[in-house]
């Protein structure tokens, strides 16, 4: 599984490279970037900076970065002014809409959950104002530009935590305090990023390319369309044979992918749809 | 009911999107400046978000009342489809919405009575001709009644223009609003079923094949004209015995002489649909039979299609006459 997160702040960052035991990747690359590779599980994190711009470059460099990966879990971590909400609150954004531009993005909200959840502004200047009862970020619509090409739209999500409002203002924000709002909402983060994970995990298992694949591109040259017909046929092999392995050495007298790919669709056609009747 | 409720801005204030909101004060409200932004984008994931399906409330623009597709008819000259919701309540494995949309979440318009006066410019261009109005295509035309007020709120519109038919087609058992309304010659209730094994494997969520007929029977004795859709047909081992068995359990219910028409359609999707539903649902046992493309639409082979519409006709008319009885088979 791969989780990446998007943080503008070292502060931001913090809470989340000690729960996730994050190590510093070397050597430096444009971006500061966090990580923890197993086999299982790979999870990395960027320090973008301030603003929009510095968040899509960092977004697009991470992707890059871990090998384009598909189905991945991006988040958004950082703080957020809002109008009223209490400084401290976690919040989960359904809407994020560039000031600049306009444009809106609809993160879809599959999961359910108790969290709060609110549209967020990004804005370019740091607002103080709070015209709007909404949050007001400065990386989120950056951010999403470019996670949400790397992904679906249900793994992409921006979390939020309330740092400012009219009662608090936004003067008073330093690095300790940054530091001790996310780390107080770490493990409520860190559960609904489980998940999340969770299902981006069966999402990959349902779409898992089928065991034998492998040993048949190997034995034989298939063509790109070829290799999308095996992929379907290998497929087809588990839903109506799932107690069965398929064995390659059943097809060695198969002379190359075209008869290899007939003898198996032969097969598969003769057998019986049971709909677990 | 849905936890997030998307609306347009431009309709917050709308009766029925008032009304909506009020009934349901915990939902999450988004505003968006039309519901496209919401439910086109391509990076989304249907089959994840069939999970927790999402409301949008929005205002249909244009294209309100449409020509059917080829073979949809029963019997009508003018055939016209409605569709004041997009999306399902219910999750039916072979239904082509899933490859047609992005987005699971339902689309509902509010404007209805936008509708209603371009299905009546329909009526008028027709002249003295009968015109046929099917509800069902983009959505089920009962299940989320209680959210729309859909049939009701039609019902009147419809009981004003007898020369003009409403076809509500469903799997729905929540039949309230018909039961409350005096029965009515030009609106025809009409169910669609498979054999219940194959029901409980690929239409998730969907009543019973036993209470829908139950439904039906209700229905027709409260004087409803009724009507069968066996459509798609599916193909499984043993088919025969499954579809025979659901046609003598239907017509051992319903009052034959009463129906006002059984349809019968084969299994079809568009090639691009096909492609869109199979990647969702690799692991799915309608997609791993045999099929086959022809003509640009994936179908069974034409020899398995049409041994089953063969035998499913014959043993349709076994109970019902020749005259209702229509097999929507496009060429």
């Amino acid at each position: 599984m791969s989780l990446y997160f998007v943080t503008a702040l070292k502060a931001e960052a913090a809470a989340l490279i000690d729960h996730y035991r994050l190590k510093a990747r070397t050597p430096k690359g444009l971006f500061p970037v966090y990580e923890s590779n197993t086999e299982a599980h790979a999870c990395a994190l960027v320090v973008s900076g301030i603003g929009k711009p510095a968040a899509a470059a960092a977004t697009a460099y991470l992707h890059s970065l871990m090998g384009e990966p598909r189905d991945a879990v991006w988040v958004n971590v950082g703080i957020a002014g809002h109008h009223t909400r209490e400084v401290g609150e976690l919040v989960i954004a359904n809407k994020v809409t560039d000031a600049a531009t306009q444009r809106s993005w609809y993160p879809p909200q599959v999961l359910k959950h108790t969290l709060s959840t609110e549209a967020l502004i990004t804005v370019d200047r740091p607002e103080t104002d709070y015209p709007k009862p909404v949050m007001y970020d400065m990386e989120a619509a950056g951010f999403y530009s470019i996670a949400s090409k790397c992904s679906s739209m249900e793994f992409v999500q921006s979390c939020k935590i309330i740092s400012d409002n009219q009662q608090s203002p936004a003067d008073d924000i330093n690095r300790d305090y940054v530091k001790r709002l996310l780390e107080n909402n770490i493990n409520i983060l860190a559960d609904f990023v489980k998940r999340l994970e969770q299902y981006a995990t069966e999402w990959r298992r349902i779409n898992a390319m089928p065991e034998a694949y492998d040993h048949f591109v190997q034995q034989w040259h298939f063509t790109v369309t070829q290799q999308n017909i095996l992929k379907t046929q290998l497929r087809r092999w588990q839903v109506l044979l799932p107690d069965q392995v398929c064995d390659i050495s059943a097809y060695k007298s198969c002379r190359n992918a075209s008869e290899v790919l007939s003898s198996l669709g032969d097969m598969l056609d003769k057998r019986p749809v049971k709909f677990g009747m | 009911m849905s936890d997030s409720i998307y609306i347009e801005h431009a309709i917050q204030n709308h009766p029925r999107v008032l009304d909506l909101t009020t009934r349901y004060p915990n939902a999450r409200r988004i505003f968006c400046e039309r519901y496209n932004e919401v439910f086109n984008p391509a990076a989304q994931n249907f089959r994840l978000q069939k999970n927790n399906p999402a409301l949008i409330l929005a205002q249909k623009q244009s294209g309100f009342v449409l020509p059917v597709p080829e073979g949809y008819g029963v019997g009508g000259e003018h055939n016209f489809y409605f569709s004041h919701m997009l999306n399902c309540v219910y999750d039916c494995r072979y239904c082509f919405l899933q490859g047609m949309y992005r987005s699971a979440n339902y689309v509902l318009f509010v404007n209805y009575e936008d509708f209603e006066c371009e299905i009546d410019k329909t009526i008028g261009a027709a002249g003295d001709a009968e015109c046929w109005f099917f509800s069902g295509y983009d959505c089920d035309s009962l299940a989320l009644e209680g959210l729309s007020g859909f049939v009701t709120h039609f019902l009147k519109f419809f009981a004003e223009r007898p020369r003009a038919y409403l076809e509500l087609r469903t799997k729905s058992t929540q039949i309230n609003s018909l039961r409350s309304h005096e029965a009515l010659s030009n609106v025809v209730v009409a169910y669609s079923f498979t054999p219940q094994a194959i029901s409980s494997a690929l239409e998730h969520k969907v009543p019973s094949v036993e209470k829908r007929i139950a439904v039906l029977q209700e229905l027709q004795q409260l004087g409803w004209p009724v009507a069968l859709r066996f459509d798609p047909l599916i193909y499984c081992e043993n088919y025969q015995f499954y579809y025979k068995e659901l046609f003598a359990q239907v017509f051992a219910v319903l009052d034959s002489q009463k129906i006002h028409s059984v349809s019968l359609g084969p299994f079809r999707l568009p090639k691009s649909f096909y492609n869109n539903i199979s990647r969702l649902y690799p692991d799915e046992a309608l997609f791993a039979g045999p099929l086959a493309l022809n003509k640009g639409m994936v179908s069974y082979p034409e020899e398995f299609e049409q041994e089953m519409l063969t035998f499913c006709e014959k043993e349709i008319l076994e109970h019902v006459p020749a005259e209702i009885f229509f097999p929507c088979v496009a060429v």
